[in-house]
Order: C-alpha cells, then sequence, then structure tokens
C-alpha cells in the first residue's frame, strides 16, 4: 500500500487551542496533535492563487470544499474558478481509513471524470506547485519519524521534525524526507520543507496570516515556493466559511462534474 | 481581469469581460475573521508584507466564460476537383454556467462558427451538371463548417434525485480518443480530424451515493451527427462516380417511436471504477449509404441510414502503479442490418495510460490502446446499391497518443491511429504556446493514408498544415 504524506493546501484548514498533556512528546505525537487539531469538519473556502515564474504571475482564483474525520478520512473538492481556461477544473480527493486515497480530475472540456493513478500523485496540482500528493492526509506509519531538535524561529521557539518514507511509499512518494517546523504551544505547523529523490531541498511551504475562527487557529496564506526553478505559488484565503452547507454527495464523482 | 485581454479581443468581448468583473466585485463578500491573533512575524520569510493584492473570484453562483477561436486549415498536396483547398475559421463559444439556489443550475454552451474558403483552381469544368459553379479564385461560405448550435443547453435540479432537460453531453466512455461508450452525444464531424461534441435533446437521471450512481437518459428523439455533405469540403461523404452526386438527408424524424433511452450503473471506489450499460440507441453516423441514380435530374443521390441497436456494455478504470488500465467494450445488434452490415458484434477499447514528470516543470502523458469493431467492414465495401459506412474505418486498430507540457506554456502532442489490417491511419501533432491566461498559439499538422478502397485513402490530400490562436475570457 502506497502512503502519502502531507502538507499544503491542508495547512490552511486550521488548528484548534488544545493543548498536550504528554510532558514528554515523541515527534509522532506532536505531529498528531497539529494535524489533529487543524482539522475542521466541514469548510467552503474561496482561495486566490498567485503563481510566480520566471518573472510572469499567473492569478487562478478557486473553491476548496473539504470535510474531514480522523486523520486518513477526508474529502476535498478543490474547483477554479478562473482564469477562463481553466474555470470548472476540478480534483476530488476521497481518502478512507485502511484504504488508498482516491483522486479524479475533471476538465469541463473532456466531459468527463479521470481518475488520478496513485504513482502520478507527486505530479504539480494544475500548474502550482502544489503535489496532488500534498493535499492527502498523513500516515505516519509509512515514515520514519525523527526530532531534530528545537529552535528559535523568529521569537518563536518550534521543535523541528524530519519525516522519512518506508516501505513501498519510498518509490512513490516525490520525497526523499520532509522537515517540519512546528509551535508545539499552539500546535502549529509553521514551515516545512521537502527534499526531492536526491535529497536536495525541493520546495519550501512557509504559511502566514494566522487568524481566529471561533475555536480555529488557521492560515490564511501559505507560499509554497520551488527552490529549484524559482517557482512560486502564494495562497491566499479572501473567505472562508466554516459553517457551509454542503450537500451530503458533494464528494462524488458524479458532483464532480457539477463543478463546471 | 479586463487587462488580461489581449489587443487584439473584439470590443464586445472586453466590455462584457469588464461588466461581469465589475459585478463579480460588487456582489462578492469577504468574510472577516472573528479575531487577529498576534504571532511573532517571521522575519526571516517576511511574506505578510509581501503578499500580492487580492481580487474576489467571480461570484460562486455564476460563471461565464467567453472563448474565440480563429483557425486556418490548408490542404496540402492535390485534392479531388471542386474541393477546398483552404478555409479559415471564427468560432465563438459563450460558455454559462448559473447556480440560482443549491439545487437548480442552468449550463449553457453555445457554438458560432463562421468559415470562408478558397475554391479549388481545377473545379471549373469539371461539374458538368452546374450545380456548383464558381468563378476562378472566389472565397465562398464552408457550409459545411459554418453554423450556430448549442452544445449544452440544460436546466438541473439537484437533489437526491438529479434530474436535467435539455441539450445535454453525456459521457460515459473512459478511452482517449475512440470512445464507444460515448453513446448519447453527437459529433460535428464535418472535419473528421477536428471533431467537436455536441449534446442531444435528453432528459437525463442520476441516484447515487458515494461510491455507486446509476444513471437514465431518455432521448425523445434521435439526433445524428454532423457530416461533411458539401461537395466542396474534402471529407464529403459523396462518392466519385460520373455522376454528379447529391447528398438526401435523411436523420430519423422527430417522433417519440425515434426515440432513444439507456441504463448505466457505476462504482467509483477507493480502488478501482466500473460501470455496466444497456441501451435502446441509433447510430449517430451513417450505418451505410443507399446510391440511387436520379435519371430526371441527372444525379446520383446519396442517402444515408441510421440503423437502431441494442448495446450491453462495461467498462473500468484500474490504477496500477504509474499507470492507469482502461477498458470498456459493448456488444451492438442492430435490429434491421442490410447487407453488407453486420448484424451485430462487439466494439471496445482497451489500454494504458501513464502520466508524469521528466523533469521538474516538465510533464509528459502517453496512452497507448487497442480498438477493435467487428461492426465494421474496415475498408469501403458495396452490396448492390449499398455501401458500408464511411465513418467505421477500421476493425482492429492501434491507436498511439502522446503530449509534454513544459512549463505550463509549451505544449506538444501527437496522435496517431492505424488501422491495422488494411493500412489506413490517421496521424496530428499539435504545438501550443500559452504566452498568457486565456490566450493560446498553435500550430499543427495532420494527415491521413490509406488504400483507395478504403475511406481515408479517398479524401485524397496527404496532410494539412493548421494555424489557430484561442482566447478566453470570463
Amino acid at each position: 500500500m502506497k502512503r502519502r504524506q502531507i502538507l499544503s493546501l491542508g495547512a490552511l484548514l486550521g488548528m484548534s487551542r488544545a493543548s498536550l498533556a504528554d510532558e514528554s512528546p515523541t515527534p509522532r505525537t506532536l505531529l498528531d496533535a497539529a494535524i489533529a487539531q487543524r482539522r475542521v469538519p466541514s469548510m467552503r473556502v474561496e482561495l486566490q492563487m498567485n503563481i510566480t515564474d520566471a518573472g510572469r504571475e499567473w492569478v487562478r482564483t478557486a473553491v476548496l470544499t473539504s470535510r474531514q474525520g480522523k486523520i486518513g478520512t477526508q474529502q476535498e473538492l478543490f474547483s477554479f474558478r478562473s482564469p477562463a481556461d481553466l474555470a470548472g477544473s476540478a480534483v476530488l480527493t476521497r481518502e478512507e481509513a485502511g484504504a488508498e486515497a482516491a483522486q479524479w480530475v475533471y476538465i469541463p472540456a473532456y466531459h468527463t471524470a479521470r481518475r488520478i493513478p496513485s504513482a502520478n500523485k507527486g505530479e504539480a496540482y494544475l500548474g502550482t506547485d502544489y503535489f496532488y500528493e500534498d493535499v492527502l492526509d498523513p500516515r505516519w506509519d509509512d515514515y520514519s519519524l525523527k526530532s531534530m531538535g528545537v529552535e528559535t524561529l523568529d521569537k518563536t521557539t518550534v521543535h523541528k521534525i524530519e519525516a522519512l518514507p518506508q516501505g513501498d511509499l519510498v518509490a512513490s512518494t516525490a520525497y526523499a524526507r520532509t522537515v517540519y517546523w512546528l509551535d508545539t504551544t499552539r500546535k502549529l505547523i509553521i514551515k516545512q520543507e521537502y527534499y526531492d529523490r536526491k535529497g536536495k531541498l525541493l520546495k519550501r511551504l512557509t504559511n502566514a496570516s494566522l487568524k481566529s475562527y471561533g475555536s480555529y487557529l488557521l492560515w490564511d496564506a501559505a507560499i509554497m515556493e520551488n527552490v529549484q526553478t524559482g517557482h512560486k505559488t502564494v495562497t491566499q484565503v479572501l473567505k472562508r466559511d466554516l459553517q457551509a452547507q454542503i450537500p451530503d454527495d458533494t464528494f462524488t464523482v458524479k458532483a464532480l462534474k457539477r463543478a463546471r | 481581469m479586463g487587462s488580461l485581454l489581449p489587443g487584439r479581443t473584439p470590443p464586445v468581448v472586453r466590455v462584457l469581460a469588464f461588466a461581469f468583473a465589475l459585478c463579480s466585485r460588487l456582489l462578492a463578500q469577504v468574510e472577516e475573521p472573528t479575531e487577529r491573533v498576534a504571532l511573532p512575524p517571521l522575519a526571516s520569510t517576511p511574506i505578510d508584507p509581501g503578499l500580492p493584492a487580492t481580487e474576489n473570484p467571480p461570484a460562486g453562483s455564476f460563471l461565464l466564460v467567453h472563448h474565440l477561436k480563429l483557425a486556418s486549415v490548408s490542404w496540402l498536396g492535390k485534392l479531388p476537383a471542386g474541393t477546398d483547398p483552404w478555409w479559415g475559421e471564427l468560432e465563438y463559444s459563450p460558455r454559462l454556467s448559473w447556480e440560482p439556489h443549491v439545487s437548480w443550475a442552468l449550463k449553457a454552451d453555445f457554438l458560432l462558427r463562421f468559415a470562408r474558403a478558397k475554391r479549388s483552381r481545377s473545379l471549373r469544368g469539371e461539374w458538368d451538371g452546374g450545380w456548383v459553379e464558381y468563378e476562378h479564385g472566389e472565397v465562398h461560405s464552408q457550409r459545411d463548417r459554418q453554423y450556430f448550435a448549442p452544445r449544452e443547453l440544460f436546466v438541473a435540479y439537484r437533489g437526491s434525485l438529479d434530474l436535467a432537460i435539455g441539450w445535454q453531453i453525456v459521457s460515459w466512455a473512459r478511452s482517449d480518443g475512440i470512445r464507444p461508450m460515448d453513446l448519447f452525444q453527437r459529433q460535428d464531424a464535418s472535419d473528421r480530424l477536428r471533431t467537436e461534441t455536441l449534446g442531444v435533446p435528453s432528459v437525463t437521471a442520476a441516484y447515487g451515493q458515494d461510491d455507486w450512481a446509476f444513471d437514465a437518459v431518455w432521448v425523445p428523439s434521435s439526433a445524428v451527427d454532423r457530416i461533411a455533405v458539401d461537395a466542396r469540403n474534402p471529407w464529403a461523404l459523396l462518392p466519385r462516380a460520373s455522376l454528379p452526386a447529391l447528398f438526401v438527408e435523411n436523420a430519423p424524424k422527430p417522433r417519440l417511436e425515434n426515440g432513444e433511452a439507456g441504463l448505466r450503473f457505476s462504482y467509483t471506489g477507493q480502488a478501482w471504477d466500473g460501470a455496466l450499460l444497456a441501451a435502446y440507441t441509433r447510430d449517430r453516423s451513417p450505418s451505410y449509404l443507399v446510391l440511387t441514380p436520379n435519371v430526371s435530374s441527372g444525379r446520383l443521390e446519396v442517402r444515408p441510414e441510421y440503423l437502431a441497436q441494442w448495446v450491453f456494455g462495461a467498462s473500468f478504470a484500474l490504477p496500477l502503479g504509474s499507470y492507469l488500465i482502461r477498458t470498456e467494450a459493448l456488444y451492438a445488434r442492430y435490429l434491421r442490418p442490410r447487407e453488407p452490415i453486420a448484424r451485430h458484434g462487439a466494439r471496445g477499447v482497451a489500454g494504458v495510460e501513464r502520466r508524469g514528470e521528466i523533469t521538474s516543470g516538465m510533464r509528459y502523458a502517453t496512452i497507448v490502446q487497442y480498438a477493435l469493431d467487428t461492426t465494421s467492414p474496415g475498408r469501403m465495401r458495396a452490396s448492390g446499391s449499398v455501401v458500408s459506412s464511411p465513418s467505421r474505418f477500421y476493425r482492429h486498430a492501434l491507436t498511439l497518443f502522446g503530449s509534454l507540457v513544459f512549463q505550463e506554456r509549451f505544449e506538444l502532442e501527437a496522435r496517431l491511429l492505424a488501422e491495422l489490417k488494411y493500412g489506413s491511419g490517421l496521424a496530428s501533432i499539435l504545438a501550443r504556446y500559452r504566452p498568457m491566461d486565456g490566450v493560446a498559439l498553435w500550430v499543427g499538422g495532420d494527415g491521413l493514408r490509406g488504400p483507395d478502397e478504403s475511406w481515408l485513402g479517398r479524401a485524397g490530400g496527404k496532410g494539412r498544415l493548421l494555424l489557430g490562436v484561442d482566447f478566453q475570457t470570463q
């Protein structure tokens, strides 16, 4: 079974204020807590992505509708609203406990939903710097986690944790390792770095614009930068609705075609 | 938004785009956070001050996309007398999606195309009947390519049972290019290498939960493909005969008895997708042609017949590592076949797809498929006055598709279809450059070959050069 790690758009989904009871938490405990606490049962987010490449900038707007349960069970529908040649394109992600994540992409011009093979999840997400696997929940059982100590990042004490893929995941993930910077007090992943299969730094994700929505602390901006190419995607939340009425069949292939 | 429009965009498109952008900004509202949280600034990555300005996206319930295409199509080599070696096309397609309520939606997608062509120089004197007479060098309309039609125009209700009524494109196929399970849609095949999918007037219903769904389609009266019938179009179905040929429209009349229906059960699970279907439908391209000399007019009348059929099929898609296996197959049984048409047979496609990245910023896709159609004779066959379908030109074929995308701006795409028994084949290559969002410049070429007894061989031209530019805005 090929498992995936995360990052990313998921980082925009937020975190709660609960605190850790364990006085000497393991890296797994710290990451689990951070991931678990940012999960919002259902949410609709309007996003803007500014993609910069060789001095050019491309602007995309999109709607992310999500429903999250326990870690490893989530459903996401990501639908582009602009530009015109992408409008209506959508990606559906379904993760169920104990099963491989499934993803489908819908392009309006083809009028049909196409399944994405699991091994293609290291592919760029419709022109952004996010990979398909970046929107999946982490499966820490497929990683070796190691604490890299405590650092001070901009006057904030952060824990640095390294995640190394193990087993089948080594062959299928685009990353040789991922490094997390965690603010363990507030359960926030502040920064992540992704290393390619050769071990070179590939991408860096930096979260920003932390805001409180009810009981949730959520990042309203993130920069995903490909340090090898200079390509960069800046994502900002334009509107967030944590009480969105989401029809039950939103996360089905049948409904994916409606995203047009 | 208006600033993204290219300089040559027609004023009406610019005005519409500006008005729409203005309305979107007025209508959209940004939800304010309940509280701002003090977080120590990240001095090493001072991204907050540098965040780009935001713009509100189009209101979530309304989407209007304008698509303008300009294209030039030039045939290379010698064409049959009387055909157009060049035509230019201007196409406008507005696409509207409006959801005034979570349970209701309106979808409209129209196609309006103008086509001007230059006549063949060898036309004069070839057609003694006088029904096509043009001055040397005249530019005229390419009638097959010039028309207005809805691709889609329907109202949809979305609840526990989804319902939709209007012109719809129902897509049930999984394969690439050759899609036998796309039974309830029609094609504009007036250019055989650049087909367009069009909807059919229909009522559809869908019911499902999580990973399974039932779909039902009812087409009150059959609709047929747009096919090339103008003698000046190199793709015209008219036979080369000593008499001038005349195409006689013979689409099924709009009666309920000419209706069609289909039912599909589909499963989209975590590991694989599959579907079963049964349908009563009709060939949308001619099943065969009936040739009748008309003594009084001195012409050979060409009348197409569109046969009704029962079909039963299945399809599945299965990811295997970095590969995606896709198969679809159906059994078709014609109700009133006529020699040399097969009474029944199988149509199917099986293939494998692989996508991936070569380097950062460069990705590729390849698809290899085998296609089977035992209801096709594979070549032109005649029995008395009946000639087999010009649209079914293979029994066994291999298709290849490959594409390269570099930095989301440069695209190269190639296709090949090789008929395995008689050597017919189609090939095309297309290069596309996107200098900015909504603008694409493209250049391509396509070609075909085949023995004289094949329909592809009869087209005469050996290749074409295509140039064009696409604009899209909203």
